[in-house]
């Protein structure tokens, strides 16, 4: 009797485990429960693109993204962004508030900031950086 | 409830009636064994949170700049009540103690044991709380919990009914994993039809590949090995590897009650991950140790080969 419970333990634990991490996919929440994979992750090719971000002195000579290609970012620093900033677009887009206390000391002095989409194809934009803008807002 | 539990052990045991039946002191010294390779790797994992040459994403001395960016899940909500560099090295100096504790006594205390979990937990939940979930840590720890539940023994007790309920969390362990995979396959394969129906791109185009490697390099700012190769030369190929990764995944789960197999798809789900690592970067080389603890080396799978113990360690 005192060795049986490894007989109840691993079909109980693995039901629970998979019941929860499931759960996100089937009810259609995008939310992520630590430490439960997300089993949909690449489960989709993927059909072009469209990634919120930040464009500094937009359509000048020294135009510059936050994030896409920029070289100064630290890879800690484009992880936060890069779940920082649909996050903040997301709710300009719906409330038009910039919730910018987070991201500022991110932005250069002196130059404009616009939020952007950037929409295209992947291949497109790693072969040859062709993609299209779509400026939301100006927030400065 | 039995009931539904015997079918669970039933399914194993149609497939495998052996399992728990023959050479269960030459399993169970392997499976021992193997853990104490599992708690080593933990240790190691450890060692290397201190090391300043590691991956950004995991550099202690950037995670301690990164105050600013800690934006805590819910398991680490209390740092932010904390004085900062204090709580982090703390932490780190904590998790290698209780690594060090596994390494040792593992098999003597399931307390030790839950330790080094919380310790992988923290560690793992801390790395988790600057943006983004990265799930290459998820199999480590949460293998590190199953085994928290391996039977507790006392000196005299070395009855065959310890050995197999040893064996029955380890083979428990190894369903996990393999699921896992299963799930992961499952969800592919389902997104393959999906897309088809919808009349997108799917896994089954020549540029499939070359899409996933331009979605990891745009989010990440990073170059792959064969990414700039994939991307230049479409072709059926990567479509066909990409089929058959997803078909090795999802046949995972059918594996678990084959033990004739589970070296050969350990190899598979190794090789799977080393080619993802090299097309889109995702860098699961912690659990390709677990896999290789697990299921490349199964202890249920003693034919004579090189991966067997010398017989006469076996004695």
């Amino acid at each position: 009797m005192k060795y049986r419970f490894a007989d109840y333990f691993v079909p109980f634990f693995i039901a629970i485990y998979f019941t929860i991490a499931f759960s996100p996919i089937f009810t259609r929440r995008s939310m992520e429960i630590f430490p439960f994979f997300s089993f949909n992750l690449f489960s989709q090719v993927p059909n072009g693109f469209e990634r919120y971000d930040l464009v500094f002195d937009l359509g000048e000579k020294n135009e510059r993204f936050l994030i896409y290609g920029n070289p100064n970012l630290a890879d800690i620093e484009r992880q936060y962004l890069n779940g920082l900033i649909p996050k903040i677009a997301k709710k300009y887009e719906s409330t038009k508030i910039f919730d910018n206390e987070k991201i500022t000391r991110f932005f250069p002095e002196d130059s404009s900031v616009t939020l952007v989409k950037i929409k295209g194809d992947f291949i497109e934009i790693y072969k040859n950086k062709n993609y299209e803008l779509e400026p939301l807002g100006k927030l400065n | 409830m039995n009931f539904l539990l015997q079918i669970f052990w039933e399914r194993l045991f149609t497939f495998s009636p052996t399992i728990f039946k023959d050479r269960i002191l030459e399993k169970f010294q392997r499976a021992h064994f193997l853990i104490n390779i599992f708690y080593f790797y933990i240790f190691l994992f450890a060692v290397q949170t201190f090391s300043s040459f590691t991956d950004p994403l995991r550099n202690w001395s950037i995670l301690i700049k990164s105050e600013e960016l800690f934006s805590p899940i819910w398991s680490v909500q209390w740092m932010e009540y904390l004085d900062w560099e204090t709580t982090v090295r703390s932490m780190y100096i904590l998790f290698f103690i209780v690594s060090l504790l596994g390494l040792f006594f593992w098999k003597k205390s399931r307390l030790v044991r839950f330790l080094v979990f919380l310790g992988l937990f923290f560690y793992i939940s801390f790395l988790a709380s600057f943006g983004k979930i990265n799930h290459y840590f998820h199999l480590l720890l949460i293998t590190s919990f199953i085994i928290i539940f391996l039977p507790q023994r006392n000196k005299v007790d070395t009855t065959l009914e310890y050995k197999i309920s040893f064996l029955k969390i380890f083979w428990g362990t190894q369903f996990f994993i393999l699921l896992t995979y299963f799930s992961s396959g499952f969800f592919k394969i389902a997104g393959i039809i999906s897309q088809e129906m919808r009349g997108e791109l799917s896994a089954l185009s020549s540029t499939a590949m070359a899409q996933n490697f331009g979605k990891a390099a745009f989010g990440s700012s990073k170059e792959f090995f064969f990414g700039e190769y994939l991307v230049n030369h479409p072709h059926w190929f990567f479509a066909l590897a990409m089929i058959l990764g997803y078909l090795v995944e999802f046949l995972s789960v059918f594996i678990a009650f084959l033990p004739k197999l589970h070296r050969l798809w350990g190899f598979f789900l190794i090789l799977l991950h080393t080619i993802i690592l090299m097309t889109i970067g995702a860098d699961f080389t912690s659990q390709i140790v677990v896999v290789g603890i697990f299921i490349l080396f199964s202890p249920f799978d003693l034919r004579e080969n090189y991966f067997s113990l010398p017989k006469k360690d076996l004695a």
